[in-house]
């Protein structure tokens, strides 16, 4: 019997060891998750006044003009797909794999090839299991700390140079957007070619005077959007990751709470009635003697 | 034209600095300073540091912006620059500091790229100066 207790003491213990943990790597990801909402609620409006500028740009411009607003018929799609380095957020990863499996499924159906660059270490260990899938750029490390803009540029860089040269038709990004701290929304956007604007009923289309010139405007202006663009993308998904992090952690948390309290009773229960038990011995015991 | 309203915005990465409704405003441009009223020809163009003036509610006042791009509109003027400061935005002596910062590492020894670097900085930094001294 007191072994029993012993066991369960032990069990209450280290539940408790773990509720410190989780608790604290709530208090963690809350501390982040300000920092980071506070980035990408700065960012979001320059992000989207760009995003509009650049839409417009390519709804009144000669596609011919400049590489990244050119139309193809999408037969190679390069999709970046962005998760955490960190686990621990709950369903914040299989959320964007499911999402880009189905993505690369769908694509496939309809005859085109979907070739995959991954950020974050989570869809890397994923797709490493999955040899079925093309992965052909790995990146991890960029969400460790903060998110860094020269990470962003980089792979911005990077992917506009294959997409100008020819060798994908299309690239898209899926990633978690950031709706608040309980809330994330797995979303699928085109990045490039840049997509027009939706015209307005009886709005006549005109072009834009430039000054200076259309092709050094554009040769500035579209590859900053890109970069841009992709740093939203991250800032998105790092504020997303930190919330649902919070959220699992304070989850997890209260489970542990919930487990404690049962395990509690239980042993005071037990311990109560191995006290009984041995004071109906000595009970027993003493009538025995008279 | 039967649009008369003229919206201004600026937005830099770090905020939405404006977003109002104005009569006139004036946009240091990259190939020159430009005037919009409402009504004008949708024009594209690069925008340098400077000091941009608008009319609102029949008063005129200034920010210093620096590199971006300027979108015109018959009804939108959209500003995406870097920096966007008000006179009151601006701290003067911060200012004057690294304007005389720039100026000493200008007359050392640098690089080609470090002295282009430092050249857009202090078009900058004298975009803000313009800006207070005509506060």
């Amino acid at each position: 019997m007191s072994g029993n207790l012993r066991d369960m003491r032990r069990k209450i213990a280290s539940i408790k060891s773990t509720q410190k943990i989780t608790n604290t790597m709530k208090l963690v990801a809350a501390a982040k998750f300000r920092r980071a909402q506070n980035d990408i609620l700065l960012l979001r409006p320059y992000a989207y006044k760009m995003h509009e500028m650049a839409s417009s740009l390519a709804l009144r411009a000669n596609p011919e003009l400049h590489p990244l607003l050119a139309k193809k018929e999408e037969g190679r799609i390069l999709l970046v797909v962005v998760t955490s380095d960190r686990g621990l957020c709950g369903g914040f990863n299989a959320n964007i794999l499911h999402r880009a499996e189905r993505f690369v499924q769908e694509k496939g159906v309809e005859g085109r090839e979907v070739f995959l660059v991954t950020v974050g270490r989570k869809v890397r260990d994923h797709f490493k299991r999955r040899p079925e899938y093309q992965v052909v750029r790995v990146f991890t490390d960029f969400f460790m700390k903060k998110v860094d803009y020269s990470d962003a540029a980089m792979l911005a860089e990077l992917v506009t140079a294959e997409f100008v040269n020819g060798k994908y038709d299309a690239v898209y990004v899926i990633y978690n957007e950031f709706k608040s701290a309980i809330r994330q929304e797995v979303t699928v956007e085109r990045l490039l070619p840049i997509e027009p604007m939706e015209v307005r009923e009886k709005e006549v289309v005109v072009d834009f005077i430039y000054e200076p010139s259309p092709q050094e405007i554009l040769n500035e202006l579209l590859p900053l959007h890109f970069k841009t663009q992709v740093y939203r993308v991250f800032l998105e998904s790092y504020s997303s990751e930190q919330g649902a992090r919070m959220t699992a952690m304070d989850n997890a948390t209260k489970n542990a709470e919930e487990m404690i309290d049962t395990l509690t009773l239980k042993y005071n229960k037990a311990r109560q009635a191995s006290i009984t038990e041995e004071i109906l011995e000595v009970v027993a015991g003493a009538e025995a003697l008279t | 034209m039967a649009e008369k309203a003229l919206k201004l915005e600026i937005v830099t990465p770090q905020r939405l600095a404006f977003s109002q409704e104005v009569a006139v405003v004036t946009v240091p441009g990259g190939e020159g300073e430009f005037g919009v009223l409402p009504g004008h020809t949708p024009f594209l163009t690069t925008v340098r540091p400077g000091r941009l003036v608008y009319e609102f509610g029949g008063k005129r006042e200034a920010m210093a912006i620096g590199w971006g791009y300027a979108e015109v509109g018959p009804s939108r003027v959209l500003i995406l620059t870097e920096m966007a400061k008000r006179p009151g935005e601006i701290d003067r002596d911060e200012v004057r500091r690294e304007y005389e910062e720039i100026f000493q590492r200008l007359h050392g020894e640098v690089t080609p790229e470090e002295r282009e670097a430092l050249s857009k900085r202090l078009e900058r930094v004298k975009a803000q100066l313009k800006v207070l001294e005509s506060a």
